[in-house]
This record gives structure tokens, C-alpha cells and sequence, in this order.
């Protein structure tokens, strides 16, 4: 019983962990960032709507930028 | 009903049809070499685990959590499920990734399963195994979109209801043509799908975290235009950088092929 437990356990964080980090933890750091961005900006009227756009894409196109990379790499 | 919520179920509905079609290929393969009735049963005890996934996660926490907190919550969740789709498209589109190969995966699939030995037409756990954790695991992406959208906006049935339309439509046709949806282009519904998870992610995030957008909803067909237009662009940079030849596929031989020597699929 205890040994399933762990087992289902394990594979439950195995999966919260390729799910929320996998290949790409530029991308789940960057989300940190857009949090913590969102509630330090948010009586900025105008810096909020601009900063998390712009971080976003930034975060989207280093990351694509690092498979391209990567896949130059492995060629 | 509300833009937004049109939005929502586009989103939804994409998602789910791609998902949909990964999983149809899986159960093809397994209902194929294993037989039908283990197939359709693993098929059938996955669809029903996911929705009850739904119903114990997702009305408590409609019910009981904080709506703010929950924005940010699945805000962050869409943000880093739509980024990872947006990257891996951007990837393919630009000739860096292989393209989602159903043809490959079909024949690996069938290939290691006729390699378990065969028993079929009667009860076979191997097939139902396949069957059953094919759909769960394509399945569970979905019901964190269903969960998270249908959350975010108070909207579950809605969101519910438009995966539901989409695996019905997608096993309606895999019935068919009775094969794997290969010619579905799976790469395009990604991208756009990615667009709208991540326009909703940081939308929803924002929204959660105090963050007054112009407009309010309308903010978010703006995030979408603004993401496809960075999408379109990445793409056009990265295949100027395209390595000089494109990462190697699986063989996928022709169709007629493995419909012959399976025996069971229709030509």
C-alpha cells in the first residue's frame, strides 16, 4: 500500500514537473517573472499592460531562439 | 455569448482536437493488433477517470477558491502550457523540429504491440493498457485547459461541452475513415491554440493580479493579434537560421501498405 503510495506519488510529480518545467525552465522562470512583474506593476496604468506583453514575447522568442540553437547543435 | 466565451470555446476545442487525434492514433493501433473490445474499453475507463478529474477539481475549485487568486493561479498555468506549444510550432514551422508524424507513431505503436504477443478477440489487458493510458495522458493536457479556462471565467460547462464536441467530432471521423488522422494539420491547430492559451494565460493573470487591461475582454483579441503577429515573425527569422537539413522523421510508409499487411484496416 505504502510502496503504491510512493509510486503514484512519483509519478504525480514526474508529471507536474515535465508538465510545468520538462525542456524548457527559461519558460517556467519566465512565468515566475511575469508573476511577480504583474503584482509589482499593478497600480502602473500604463507599465503593466506594456511590461507583460513585452516580457511574454521576449520569454517566447529567447526560448525558440535556444531550440533553434539546440537543434543546430545536435545537427 | 460573450466574444470571450466564443474565444474560450475555440480554444477549448482546438486544444482538444489535437489531443483528440494523438490519442485516436493510439487506440487504432491498440483496437488493430489487440482487438476492439480492450480498445474501446481502456478508451472508455480513461474518458470516464478524466471527467470525473474535471468534476472533483474543477467545481471546487470554481466554488471555493478566491477568484483572483484563481486567475493568477491558471493564468500562469495557460501562460506556460501556450509558451511551450508557441515554441515547439515556432520549431516546426521553421524546419528546427520534425513535424508530429501520426503514420510513424502508428506503426511504432503497432509494431511494439504485435511484439507483446497476441490474444485477440477476447479481453486483453495489454491493449486496454495502451488504450486507457493514451487517451489519460493526451486527455490530461485538456482537462488543465478545461479546468483552467472554464475556471478563470466561471464557464466550466462551456468549456466541458466544447471538448466534448471536439473528441466526438474527432472520433466521429477516425470511425470514418477508419484510420489515423494524419492529413489533420496538427501543427497549424497548435499554433493557433498556443496563441490563444497564451493571450488567455497572461490575460488572466494580469486580471488576477490587479492589473487594469484597456478595454477589459477586449484586451484579449488584441493579445492574440499581438502573439500572432510575434509568432509569424519568429518564424520568418528562424527559417532564415534553418539548419541545411531538416531534422530526421521516422519513415512512414505508404498508408495502403500497412492497411494490407495489418489486415483489419480499411483500404
Amino acid at each position: 500500500m505504502t510502496g503504491r503510495l510512493a509510486r503514484w506519488s512519483k509519478s504525480f510529480g514526474h508529471f507536474w514537473w515535465d508538465f510545468l518545467v520538462g525542456d524548457t525552465p527559461e519558460l517556467f522562470l519566465a512565468m515566475l517573472v511575469l508573476v511577480g512583474v504583474a503584482y509589482a506593476l499593478r497600480h502602473e496604468r500604463i507599465a503593466d499592460v506594456v511590461a507583460l506583453p513585452v516580457l511574454a514575447i521576449v520569454a517566447l522568442v529567447a526560448s525558440a531562439w535556444r531550440g533553434r540553437a539546440r537543434t543546430k547543435g545536435q545537427a | 455569448m460573450s466574444s470571450a466565451t466564443i474565444i474560450l470555446m475555440l480554444a477549448v476545442f482546438g486544444a482538444c482536437s489535437v489531443e483528440a487525434v494523438e490519442a485516436l492514433t493510439i487506440v487504432l493501433a491498440s483496437g488493430t493488433t489487440r482487438g476492439w473490445r480492450s480498445a474501446m474499453e481502456g478508451t472508455a475507463a480513461a474518458l470516464v477517470v478524466l471527467a470525473v478529474l474535471v468534476g472533483a477539481v474543477g467545481v471546487p475549485l470554481v466554488h471555493y477558491v478566491p477568484i483572483n487568486a484563481l486567475r493568477v493561479l491558471v493564468g500562469a498555468l495557460l501562460l506556460v502550457l501556450g509558451l511551450s506549444w508557441l515554441r515547439k510550432a515556432i520549431l516546426r514551422a521553421s524546419g528546427h523540429k520534425a513535424k508530429h508524424d501520426e503514420d510513424a507513431i502508428y506503426q511504432e505503436t503497432t509494431a511494439s504491440l504485435r511484439a507483446g504477443g497476441g490474444v485477440r478477440g477476447r479481453r486483453d489487458s495489454l491493449g486496454f493498457v495502451v488504450a486507457f493510458k493514451g487517451v489519460f495522458l493526451e486527455g490530461m493536457e485538456v482537462v488543465l485547459i478545461v479546468i483552467s479556462l472554464g475556471a478563470s471565467q466561471h464557464k466550466l460547462a462551456d468549456a466541458s461541452a466544447a471538448a466534448a464536441a471536439a473528441i466526438v467530432l474527432v472520433s466521429a471521423l477516425g470511425l470514418v475513415v477508419s484510420r489515423q488522422l494524419s492529413e489533420v494539420p496538427e501543427n497549424t491547430v497548435k499554433t493557433v491554440v498556443g496563441i490563444m492559451l497564451t493571450s488567455f494565460g497572461l490575460f488572466w493573470l494580469g486580471e488576477g493580479a490587479g492589473v487594469h487591461w484597456p478595454g477589459s475582454d477586449l484586451a484579449i483579441p488584441v493579445l492574440i493579434g499581438v502573439f500572432a503577429a510575434v509568432t509569424a515573425g519568429t518564424v520568418v527569422l528562424l527559417r532564415t537560421q534553418a539548419p541545411a537539413q531538416a531534422p530526421a522523421q521516422a519513415p512512414a510508409p505508404p498508408r495502403a501498405e500497412h492497411a494490407r499487411a495489418d489486415g483489419t484496416l480499411a483500404p
